[in-house]
């Protein structure tokens, strides 16, 4: 195939998923070809950026963000690094939010019912491409230019300046003084593993709602509030003795559940109960301050592992000690075997699934690794002095 | 400072314009016998205009060049007709969104 045969396959396929336009300049940016109706590179502010691009000496691709939000991929063919022409791919947008800047700055201008309905239209279908993805092109854009292959970390950003409407900055609040000692009693509760943090919170919320920014959507201003709850609340746990691995992990996880709340009573339910596990936690690691860090740090790593395979030899290599040295030493600490707690751990996480899930025992068997269903009764019964069977009866009874 | 209006015809060489436009000390405006007011000068503007005119809504007959002063007035007439008639301009009541009842 040769370039032109090989671009236009190229761009075939980029439109089978997103529909792009595909622009060709030689090196003095003069049209070769295009698929659109109009020259690209006419528009202000394209040239310098990629003069400039090209002046750092970069051939590599280039995407480029205009300062209106919109997005295009440029590709570089040359030989023995001459450059020979320049193509570009687009235009795309990254988020629902360019959308909304970019039908923000069409009110601005005076436009006419019928022209206001084609530009917008035209904002509509402008496809949403993830950056991610818009690398991935980049890519495969240089390599149908110059047949070589790239790391995606060679893909180079560009993004203009964009003009932004900077709302006038407050002067000094009294109220933010107040607000801030309020701040670092909540602070200290959290370090304290006070469960009383959690209707702190809720007469916090009443004095502020957070940072003053104009989103439209007061979901996601509530949830932006709760992302900046969750940071303080995690960062204080770890002063007050919460292990950073345990309160790093706890961040993620509520981070992620985060963003599946749809209501604001939602988000508010969703911070009560996450400020009152971090205490819970704070508490547990209190209590066991006898416990060494690296031994508290491999509980919470069994707990969080349990469904998984378990080898003594791999936890002590997660410790950095010798298999025999860790065994000793969290023998030593928790007064109980390494593999006697994985069993307990395991023992309460089945009581847990045996009421809250509809799992046969079977399955409950099969998910904690146990070999068969005959031993994970025979510990069941050891430890809990019934059957598995007659546990969840007796609890589905209650 | 003065006002000069250049007429648009089905021959004029928009990117052309575009690169023109660029050159000029004070703004450029595209603007249509509807109502449309387009600066040519910003970047979102010139999108707007490209976008007119590959759905083909830029009527030669119904849309001007507005540009003030005269030094711009003699850069763009190197590649447009200067309009004279421009009373003709308002043969019609612009459709604008404001005039839509609340």
């Amino acid at each position: 195939m040769n370039l032109k045969e090989k671009l236009t396959f190229l761009h075939k396929l980029i439109c089978s998923n997103y529909s792009l336009s595909l622009w060709s300049y030689n090196a003095d940016f003069e049209l070769l070809d295009t698929t659109a109706k109009w020259d690209l590179i006419s528009v202000s502010d394209f040239i310098p950026a990629v003069s400039s691009h090209l002046a750092s000496g970069f051939l590599s691709p280039l995407i480029l963000e205009t300062n209106v939000g919109m997005l295009w991929i440029i590709g570089f063919c040359h030989k023995n690094r001459e450059l020979e022409s320049i193509h570009f791919l687009g235009p795309a947008v990254t988020g629902r939010d360019t959308s909304d800047l970019l039908r923000q700055k069409l009110e601005t201008y005076e436009l006419s019912v019928r022209t206001h309905s084609i530009v917008s239209r035209m904002i509509a279908t402008t496809p949403l491409i993830p950056n991610g993805m818009l690398a991935n092109y980049a890519v495969m854009l240089h390599y149908a230019l110059n047949d070589e292959t790239l790391p995606l970390s060679d893909v180079k950003f560009f993004v203009q300046d964009r003009e932004v409407l900077s709302p006038a900055r407050e002067t000094y609040s009294v109220a933010a003084e107040s607000l801030w000692k309020k701040e670092q009693s909540l602070c200290q509760m959290f370090e304290n593993g006070d469960h009383s943090a959690v209707s702190a919170i809720i007469s916090l919320l009443s004095i502020s709602s957070g940072a003053k920014s104009e989103l439209k959507d007061a979901v996601r201003k509530n949830k932006n509030n709760a992302l900046v709850l969750l940071t303080l609340c995690s960062r204080s746990c770890i002063r007050g003795g919460l292990h950073p691995s345990a309160a790093f992990d706890l961040y993620e996880y509520y981070a992620s559940l985060l963003e599946e709340c749809r209501t604001t009573g939602e988000v508010v339910k969703f911070c009560k109960d996450m400020v009152s596990d971090f205490m819970s936690q704070v508490q547990h690691a209190k209590a066991d301050s006898s416990i060494s860090p690296s031994i508290q740090n491999i509980c919470y790593y069994i707990q969080k592992h349990l469904t998984e395979s378990l080898c003594i030899e791999n936890l002590a290599k997660l410790t950095g000690y010798t298999e025999y040295y860790f065994s000793y030493k969290f023998q030593k600490e928790t007064g109980i075997t390494i593999k006697e707690y994985i069993l307990n751990e395991k023992i309460s996480r089945a009581k847990l699934l045996l009421t809250d899930s509809s799992q046969s025992i079977q399955e409950i068997s099969d998910t904690l690794g146990f070999c068969n269903r005959s031993y994970f009764s025979t510990c069941f019964m050891k430890k809990v002095g019934m059957s598995p069977s007659q546990y969840k009866s007796l609890n589905a009874k209650i | 400072m003065k006002d000069f209006y250049f007429k648009i015809t089905g021959q004029t060489d928009l990117n052309a314009l575009i690169k023109l436009v660029a050159k000029c000390d004070n703004d450029v405006y595209y603007e249509s016998a509807d109502g449309d007011r387009i600066s040519l000068k910003s970047t979102f503007g010139q999108f707007i205009f490209f976008t007119l005119n590959k759905t083909s809504y830029i009527l030669p007959q119904q849309s001007w060049i507005h540009c003030t002063g005269a030094s711009d007035r003699k850069r763009l007439s190197e590649l447009l007709i200067p309009y004279t008639g421009k009373d003709e301009r308002k043969y019609h009541e612009p459709e604008r969104k404001t005039d839509f009842p609340s």
